[in-house]
């Protein structure tokens, strides 16, 4: 961000224009405005300056653009000739060569610092939001707006010794920052130090120490080019950003550093008087080569699908100062503006041809491509496991990937667990936001809860989201270190059906809405499961069971533990029983499944009502009567009930039993003996008879 | 005797004319009850007390009224009859015990976005959330004190190398690193980034990122196909406008404004009164992510581009608050 004043920029253009003009170049050319204050006669223009451009840091900067876009020169920035020698310089500087670029210092002797700043510049700082100090600092701020260069300023008479050293921090300090206030200098910081003292954090902030104040009568005006990245780490660690370190992190012109000191410098010379001393100091041991970079015509106009003349581009360049030479037929020559420090390829003179081309000048045109298919299993079985969910009344969730914390011992989950993790993150929002789930029973019940809470009762809600795990295994795919499952949840409670319509009574939803759940998304996906308890603390007794399938889990279901579960927000308004279950999709593959054609003779169809233990399940029940003849088509449990007439461990289903053959009409004679058979054996290996 | 057909005659008249106002069932029943069972009744019982010849012509005159009566009675009856039959079942009732579920919005936007995308060729490609620094910044041009890293406030597990995404870019690597071109592949998905959870901030939101690498690969061809998106999002009326912006990865790079769907481009709270939208980012892949990934960069050009789903989502379903998006409040669901 980059805050200017209207006014100024006009004032450096010479010519002029309406605001709105401006402010549509600016948008255009990519510098989008993002505020725009008036204040007084002026509008205070806030704008997007991205970090390829720090020349746009600048009243100048924009200037340019403006002028440039219009086809107008800008005025070029004076050229300070100071009457200079390198002699006698009053310090004797050592400077690292991994520290400072470049280092220029001009001193001006014999000031006054008691007068005041003159208007047209305390204007301009103040309507930037940059207080008044005194005359010198207000100079050396004004400066850096209009020309970008941070400046800074010593009070000579302060600077303990003749020696100053400027490196980078080997050591770590304590110090005292402008105004008192207390920073620590950690190693790789750079720094300027007198004998006794460290002056400044290079780049960012300066001490109270040698800061200048009305009473100062010599000051040393330093303009200089440091080493990027040192400055945007010490200004991260610091947590400090300035307007200076601000732009030397992103770079200024370094050939401009010794002329921006004497500009600076004459500006205090002439307001506070006193006098540029003739030695001046400019440490700049390797001075920056012009730029020169090729650019193909045809290359241009191939990335931007394009046939723009070479004459054009040259016109098209030369209109923002860049300098261009014919090398070839197709190759121009192009010599690099010393402040565009974002063209640096050929291909950044291709978006700078774009970009003054206009974006919107070039037409679209769909491009041909080579057809390929790509099978995505994974999205395959999500967009599956949607439709049934959707088809079944489900309502989707998204919810985030970080739940509490303390989700593990909320919800009983032990070291040893399979749902256990630690994976929380080093910077959470806050400790609610803070561990990566591991499943999502926390997510869709807080949802839930959160529901229930806005009135939405009996509902059943599904989540396809993500799960995230150390990874233990040898196989590493994403070579993080971890493991990321996608999964599928869904959970319910309350009415399933509500009384009316012809039905006298509320159905709720219950344990075996789970099972059958369950069972249509693995037919569906044309896979077997079974299921084999666990001990999840979570779940209530005997309800928690894991889904085993192709030999492994993949998932899990249960009735939640009410206790635990009310430890979430809301969940309390949840008074029926909560049923869960978790999937792995990965895990899900769909068949290809075969259709059996009904057989062209009529099929039977019986009920058998059957008394059964708790020790015995259906599923061995079942097994038997399939077993039991080739002509049982279907076996379909009906109902399942308990009444005070049976004993404790005793339960009663109704089996719907299907007979068809594909060869003759079935007589009852011949069910009569299938029957005969399977309740024959039923009753002698399992004890389960049928209900009298 | 000539008085009692008189009557009938009289009552006949009278029949006539109420027949004419009635307006219900109700009025059909009460003429029904006075005509055919009082009256008539009456008349019957008359009818013993009379003999011989003139019985026969008090008979018949009894009998013409009687049929006369009954056909006008009837036929209005009819008429009701029918009107109620219409009215059998009461068509404004709902049944509602049986309902459909619900996509969840960001999905059911996002199924639009890919259905888009698939048509034309692209492919889905999903990738870690927890990534390295190496595919969230480094091979994306951004190496560690790349200023544009500040844009991107990231959630580390373990810092610095091992963070949440704060966009999909880390799928293209991945996917280029593993494929040769050519590619067109758009990779959805969740990135993170620091922020509190307010209004309109989330620290998680929903991101389509698309690439496209090949021979002769060029910006007009970005451009042709995010038009086409656009256009297939929210209409044929809106304007797309293109802007240069920067992202390390893509040079040239190009913000994407569409007219504001509010106002369409007048100007109102929606678009800040500016009449325009950012909606995407886009560019064409700078050849150091390409020369990253081991593509030769002279040979092979590309295009990339990023959405915000969860901001598009706001546009798109007109939501004020970006946060309603992980509420999950499924009454508004229900709208969809």
């Amino acid at each position: 961000m980059f805050k200017f004043s209207f006014n100024f920029v006009k004032e450096i253009c010479g010519f002029d224009i309406k605001e709105e003009e401006l402010f549509e170049i600016l948008n255009l050319q990519g510098f989008e405005v993002d505020e725009k204050i008036r204040k007084g006669d002026d509008t205070v223009v806030t704008i997007e300056v991205k970090a390829n451009r720090p020349d746009m840091l600048s009243h100048i900067g924009i200037a340019r653009e403006i002028c440039a876009f219009k086809g107008k020169k800008l005025p070029e920035p004076p050229i300070i000739d100071l009457k200079s020698s390198f002699g006698s310089f009053p310090f004797n500087l050592e400077i690292d060569s991994d520290a400072a670029k470049r280092f220029s210092l001009v001193v001006v002797d014999g000031i006054d610092n008691n007068v005041p700043t003159p208007e047209h510049i305390k204007i301009v700082l103040e309507k930037l939001g940059i207080n008044p100090v005194n005359a010198v600092v207000d100079i050396a701020n004004y400066v850096m707006l209009k020309y970008g260069q941070p400046m800074h300023t010593y009070d000579v008479n302060k600077i303990s010794g003749n020696d100053i050293k400027i490196q980078k921090s080997e050591k770590e300090y304590n110090i005292l920052t402008l105004g008192n206030v207390p920073a620590k200098i950690q190693k790789g910081y750079i720094t300027v130090s007198d004998e006794k003292d460290i002056l400044c954090v290079a780049g960012i902030i300066g001490t109270d120490k040698v800061a200048v104040n009305k009473d100062t009568t010599c000051v040393m005006v330093e303009a200089a080019c440091f080493d990027e990245v040192s400055i945007r780490l010490a200004s991260r660690k610091m947590k400090i950003s300035t307007p200076s370190s601000f732009r030397f992190e992103r770079g200024i012109d370094i050939t401009q550093c010794f002329n921006m000191a004497g500009i600076c410098a004459k500006m205090i010379a002439e307001i506070c008087g006193g006098k540029i001393r003739e030695t001046i100091f400019d440490y700049y041991p390797i001075p920056k080569n012009k730029t020169f970079i090729d650019l193909r015509v045809s290359r241009t106009n191939l990335l931007l699908g394009t046939s723009v003349t070479k004459e054009k581009i040259v016109t098209y360049l030369e209109k923002y100062e860049f300098k261009c030479k014919n090398k070839s037929n197709d190759i121009i020559n192009v010599e690099i503006p010393s402040y565009r420090l974002d063209v640096t390829k050929e291909v950044d003179l291709i978006e700078e041809v774009a970009r003054i081309h206009g974006y919107d000048n070039i037409s679209p045109v769909m491009p041909t491509m080579k057809l390929q298919y790509k099978h995505n299993v994974i999205w395959e079985n999500i967009d599956k496991l949607r439709e049934i969910f959707v088809g079944l009344g489900f309502y989707e969730v998204i919810t985030y990937s970080f739940i509490p914390k303390s989700f593990t011992e909320m919800f009983n989950i032990n070291k040893n667990d399979d749902l256990y993790s630690d994976l929380v993150l080093k910077n959470p929002i806050n400790k609610d936001y803070a561990l990566m789930r591991p499943t999502l029973v926390y997510s869709l019940v807080s949802s839930l809860a959160y529901n229930y809470s806005m009135n939405n009762t009996d509902l059943s809600i599904f989540e396809i989201g993500r799960t995230y795990f150390k990874n233990q295994d040898e196989e590493n795919a994403s070579k993080t270190g971890y493991k990321e499952i996608d999964k599928c949840g869904f959970v319910f409670s309350g009415k399933r059906v509500e009384k009316g319509w012809g039905i006298n009574n509320d159905i709720k939803y219950s344990y075996y809405d789970l099972l059958n759940y369950l069972s249509i998304i693995f037919q569906n996906f044309g896979q077997e499961f079974e299921l084999k308890g666990n001990n999840y603390k979570f779940c209530e007794e005997s309800s928690g069971y894991d889904i085993i399938s192709n030999g492994q889990k993949v998932g899990f279901l249960g009735e939640l533990n009410k206790k635990v579960i009310n430890k979430i927000s809301n969940a309390k308004l949840i008074k029926d029983p909560v049923f869960y279950c978790e999937i792995s999709i990965k895990d899900l593959k769909e068949k290809n499944k075969k259709l059996k054609f009904e057989s062209k003779y009529p099929s039977l169809v019986r009920t058998y009502n059957f008394m059964l233990t708790k020790d015995i399940s259906s599923e061995k029940v079942e097994k038997i009567i399939s077993e039991s003849s080739p002509l049982i088509q279907d076996i379909e449990v009906k109902d399942i009930y308990v009444d005070k007439n049976m004993k404790d461990n005793q339960y009663s289903l109704l089996y719907e039993i299907k007979y068809c053959s594909s060869e003759f009409t079935l007589t009852s004679e011949q069910i009569e003996k299938i029957e005969a058979s399977f309740i024959n054996v039923l009753s002698s290996q399992l004890n389960v008879n049928l209900k009298m | 005797m000539a008085d009692i057909i008189g009557e009938i005659n009289k009552k006949k008249d009278e029949l006539k004319e109420k027949i004419l106002n009635v307006q219900s069932k109700k009025d059909v029943d009460d003429l029904k009850s006075e005509y055919l069972k009082i009256f008539l009744g009456n008349m019957y019982k008359n009818l013993k007390n009379i003999d011989g010849n003139e019985k026969k012509e008090f008979g018949k005159a009894i009998n013409d009224f009687k049929n006369y009566a009954n056909e006008k009675i009837n036929s209005l009856k009819d008429k009701f009859e029918t009107e109620k039959g219409t009215n059998k079942y009461d068509v404004s009732v709902f049944k509602r015990n049986i309902k459909i579920g619900h996509y969840h919005p960001l999905v059911k936007l996002y199924k639009k976005i890919e259905k888009i995308f698939v048509g034309m060729g692209f492919s889905v490609v999903q990738g870690p959330e927890i990534e390295l620094d190496e595919y969230n910044f480094e091979k994306l041009n951004m190496p560690s004190y790349h200023p544009a890293r500040d844009m991107q406030d990231t959630f580390y597990i373990t810092p610095p190398n091992i963070l949440l995404r704060s966009h999909t870019s880390s799928v293209q690597i991945r996917t280029m690193e593993l494929q040769k071109p050519p590619i067109q592949i758009i990779s959805p998905g969740t990135v993170y980034r620091v922020d509190d959870i307010d209004p309109q901030h989330t620290p998680m939101f929903y991101q389509v990122e698309g690439l496209m690498v090949g021979e002769k690969i060029s910006f007009s061809n970005l451009k042709a196909i995010l038009i086409t998106l656009l256009k297939e999002i929210f209409g044929e009326s809106i304007e797309v406008r293109f802007r240069p912006t920067y992202y390390p990865y893509t040079e040239p790079s190009a913000a994407i404004d569409m007219s504001c769907v509010e106002c369409g481009g007048k100007g109102c709270r929606t678009c800040g009164n500016s009449g325009w939208i950012v909606v995407l980012g886009s560019g064409m892949v700078h050849p150091n992510v390409l020369e990253g990934v081991g593509y030769d960069s002279e040979k092979y050009t590309g295009f990339a581009f990023g959405l915000g789903l969860n901001r598009l989502a706001l546009l798109y379903y007109g939501l004020g608050e970006i946060r309603k998006i992980y509420e999950n409040n499924v009454s508004l669901w229900k709208q969809l």
